[in-house]
């Protein structure tokens, strides 16, 4: 039998690079589909209006004037939901956006392209929390610890720089009486540096006649991480390293991965072995650009198109029945509370009247809870930020609804008319903070197939979510407790969205570990099929955000799938 | 952008519900406050968008109708507070004739599936949830586009590959936006120099 590669990989994002690299460094042949563009590639110089090359396996095509091109850092370019370049679409974008189903009011927030939604993504690196790890998954937070290690010095991840916004949300968590702690491993309450994927800023940023430059490596503090950073000397050293910019490159140079942008893998093939029963032979994709499918084959096929696609992919190719497919999502019920401040308040604190949220890494400093979640500060450009404190909203129109006096905010709910002008014209006063709880596992809760819509793909996914009342709780209580941050500082005005539901923007756990896979993250009923992306997580990790727990996981089941079927 | 004035006068009224021109904020807050998001042809991009929501059927026909609808209910019920002549529809668009804050109980009642869904338009007809989604969306899309570099690309917005950002948009003057930057001399150090295991 001939094979197109040994292993199929399905997405190139935050965990199919991550295996890409690992497969390669190891010598086996890879190939991976991704459904997206690929930007900063020579092959597809205008990679939004032209089908561009087949496929790209040199890292000599990377191209950072390319990059720089077409990541403008204009956020309606950049993160517009149905236009933008970071929209969950095919890369024409004079063609629709691809459908997703809720059941609910929401948003689900995932990229697709090379890089997958890390091209969008904070960097934010925190491991998971101990306490949501050990004794419940199948395996032990000890056991996680060497492949963190690899993934933290490969990214690499390092203690976020402070600008004025982190230097007052650490100051408010100081004076709530919580701790600084300066562990990677979390076991109470405590306020620390992100632990972001974001080469460092040089030492000397702050002298006036530094010369900045295209040669310059790091950070520049530019704040420009959700709509695509490019600073830095060459594309593999761009400061923020969503895996465009690390492991793609890296798995490149192994000189044995192949990347097919605009290739949307429609079907995984089985065949049922004497031996091995029920095993993955291959994949079937079709070109978003010609609209044509085709047949590839391999030893093994890992899935990780994200925690939406890859159980409706697992659906649409009617692989073995198994009643966690898609169920059990998890996704840290968001929730934003901000505060606006006085001049003169700023001024005593921090020295400066002013804390601009566009200033800084995007979220540089975070606060963790054991058993309650995490909460981070966060900056936004203003068509982002206003969308995220201002009109998403379960509680609606703010003026319609009373506040309960007895909780610290004072705005609750969505804002229009002169009050949202009033409070956006407040904009560089003001200091965001992030709620990401720690929700629990629900079988009700995940993605099933819409019976009725369909795109040219097959049915659509359906995503429904629904939080638990403890989960409620959780929130509610983060929410005060960075009230309280906000207060401790002297906030003027303290505002909770109250997000609903159904935002997704850390999506887990639904294709869980132990449940749809055994501990090597290969699926039960199927052979040689492994996952590598959120999905698999068990949980939410206890509130921490997700993606360095899947890339560590992923290099694990590197590992063992070679030790299984490749040595 | 020619559109079916009806529809487009429904929108607009939308835009200017949630972005209005507000004099009053000018006076306390300095002339550049004044301008809201139908000076920034918020209305065109909205209809842009809900026409290319969804598998590429129409939607801002519906949508509007939705609103329409909605505020019809609003009257009927004697629950719109504010004045507006029933002799007076622009284009025959009731939401355009409520007040503000008429408009914004019209799309609550939406939102809380107040509105017989029997009633409603292609798409939107028994289907709550769907209805929900696109009240949810106007809102949030509106204010993003609003506050984003949307407004500067002059005459030809929705030509992705062509356009250029020609004018600063007002709404970054509002809230004091610099715009692209590609470093601030900022920094103010390390709380923790390496994290330990
Ligand atoms: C605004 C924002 C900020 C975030 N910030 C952080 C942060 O700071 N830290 C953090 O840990 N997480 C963050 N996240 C979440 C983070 O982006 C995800 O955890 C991470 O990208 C998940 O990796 P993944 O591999 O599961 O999915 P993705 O990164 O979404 O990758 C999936 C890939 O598969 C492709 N694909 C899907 N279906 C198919 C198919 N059928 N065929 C071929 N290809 C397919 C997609 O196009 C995509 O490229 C953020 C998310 C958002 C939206």
């Amino acid at each position: 039998m001939s094979y197109d590669a040994d292993v199929i990989i399905i997405g190139a994002g935050g965990g199919g690079a991550v295996v890409a690299k690992e497969l390669g460094e190891l010598g086996i042949n890879v190939l991976v589909l991704e459904a997206g563009p690929w930007y900063g590639n020579k092959k597809w110089p205008n990679p939004n209006s032209e089908s561009g090359d087949e496929s790209s396996s040199d890292v000599k095509d990377l191209d950072k004037r390319l990059l720089d091109k077409q990541f403008t850092d204009y956020e309606a370019d950049m993160n517009d939901s149905i236009s933008g370049k970071f929209r969950w679409g095919p890369a024409d974008r004079n063609k629709s956006p691809w459908f997703r189903s809720l059941a609910q009011i929401g948003l689900p927030w995932q990229s697709t392209g090379v890089g997958g939604t890390t091209q969008v993504y904070w960097s934010n690196s925190p491991r998971a929390l101990p306490i949501a790890v050990d004794n419940v998954w199948p395996i032990s937070y000890q056991e996680l610890i060497p492949y963190y290690q690899k993934v933290e010095a490969t990214l690499p991840v390092h203690p976020a720089p402070m600008t004025a916004k982190e230097e007052l949300f650490f100051y408010g968590a100081k004076m709530a009486g919580y701790p600084l702690i300066n562990t990677l491993n979390v076991t109470f309450p405590g306020y620390r540096p992100q632990p972001n994927a974001i080469l460092p800023p040089d030492p000397r940023i702050n002298d006036p006649h530094f010369p900045f430059g295209e040669k310059l490596t790091g950070c520049t503090l530019r704040g420009h991480c959700a709509n695509g950073c490019h600073i830095g000397p060459s594309v593999e050293k761009v400061a923020k390293r969503s895996t465009l910019v690390s492991y793609i490159p890296l798995a490149l140079k192994t000189g044995r991965v192949k990347i097919m942008p605009n290739t949307f893998a429609t079907r995984i093939i089985t065949e049922n072995h004497p031996k091995e029963g029920i095993r993955v032979t291959g994949v079937q994709f079709r070109n978003t650009w010609s609209g044509e499918f085709g047949d590839l084959k391999s030893k093994a096929v890992v899935m990780a198109a994200g925690a939406i696609e890859t159980p409706r992919l697992w659906l649409n190719s009617a692989l073995p029945l198994n009643p966690w497919v898609g169920r059990g999502l998890t996704n840290h019920w968001f929730d934003v509370v901000s505060g606006i401040f006085d001049e003169q308040v700023l001024m005593n604190i921090l020295g400066t009247p002013e804390v601009p949220p566009f200033i800084g890494q995007t979220s540089a400093a975070r606060f963790d809870y054991p058993g309650l979640g995490s909460i981070e500060n966060f900056g936004l450009s203003p068509g982002l930020y206003a969308m995220t404190h201002y009109a998403l909203s379960q509680h609606g129109y703010s003026f319609l609804n009373q506040t309960d006096p007895k909780e610290p905010w004072d705005l609750y709910g969505r804002e229009v008319g002169e009050r949202l002008k009033y409070l956006m014209s407040q904009y560089r006063k003001s200091l965001s903070i992030l709620i990401l709880s720690d929700d629990e596992v629900n079988c009700q809760n995940g993605i099933t197939l819409d019976p009725v819509l369909k795109d040219e793909h097959g049915p659509v996914p359906l995503i429904r979510y629904s939080p638990s009342k403890k989960d409620k709780e959780k929130r509610n209580q983060l929410a005060r407790i960075a009230a309280d941050f906000l207060r401790k500082v002297g906030a003027k005005n303290i505002i909770r969205a109250d997000w609903p539901p159904g935002v997704f923007i850390h999506l887990h756990s639904t294709m869980r570990l132990g449940y749809v896979t055994d501990t090597n993250c290969e699926a039960y009923q199927v052979k040689r099929l492994f996952i590598a992306d959120n999905s698999v997580l068990y949980n939410g990790i206890g509130g921490p955000n997700p993606t360095l727990t899947t890339q560590a996981l992923a290099t694990r089941t590197v590992e063992k799938m070679v030790q299984k079927y490749f040595s | 952008m020619y559109y079916n004035p009806k529809v487009r006068v429904t929108l607009g009224a939308l835009v200017d519900t949630i972005i209005p021109y507000t004099p009053g904020l000018a006076s306390r807050q300095g002339a550049i406050q004044a301008v809201g998001g139908l000076y920034s042809h918020v209305d065109e991009y909205l209809i842009w968008s809900l026409d290319h929501l969804f598998f590429n059927v129409p939607l801002a026909s519906p949508t509007a109708e939705l609103l329409n609808i909605a505020s019809s209910q609003l009257i009927a019920t004697g629950a719109a507070g504010g004045s507006f002549n029933p002799e007076n529809f622009p284009f025959g668009s009731t939401f355009a004739a409520l007040s503000q804050e008429d408009r914004l109980k019209a799309i609550t009642l939406l939102e809380r599936l107040q509105v017989n869904p029997g009633i409603l338009p292609f798409l939107f007809h028994n289907n709550s949830t769907f209805t929900q989604i696109i009240a949810d969306f106007l809102n949030r899309l509106t204010v993003f586009c609003y506050y984003s570099e949307w407004s500067g690309y002059g005459a030809t917005p929705f030509q992705f590959e062509k356009r250029k950002l020609e004018d600063i948009p007002i709404s970054w003057k509002q809230v004091r936006y610099p715009g692209r930057a590609y470093h601030y001399h900022a920094l103010r150090g390390y709380l923790v120099d390496k994290f330990i295991e």
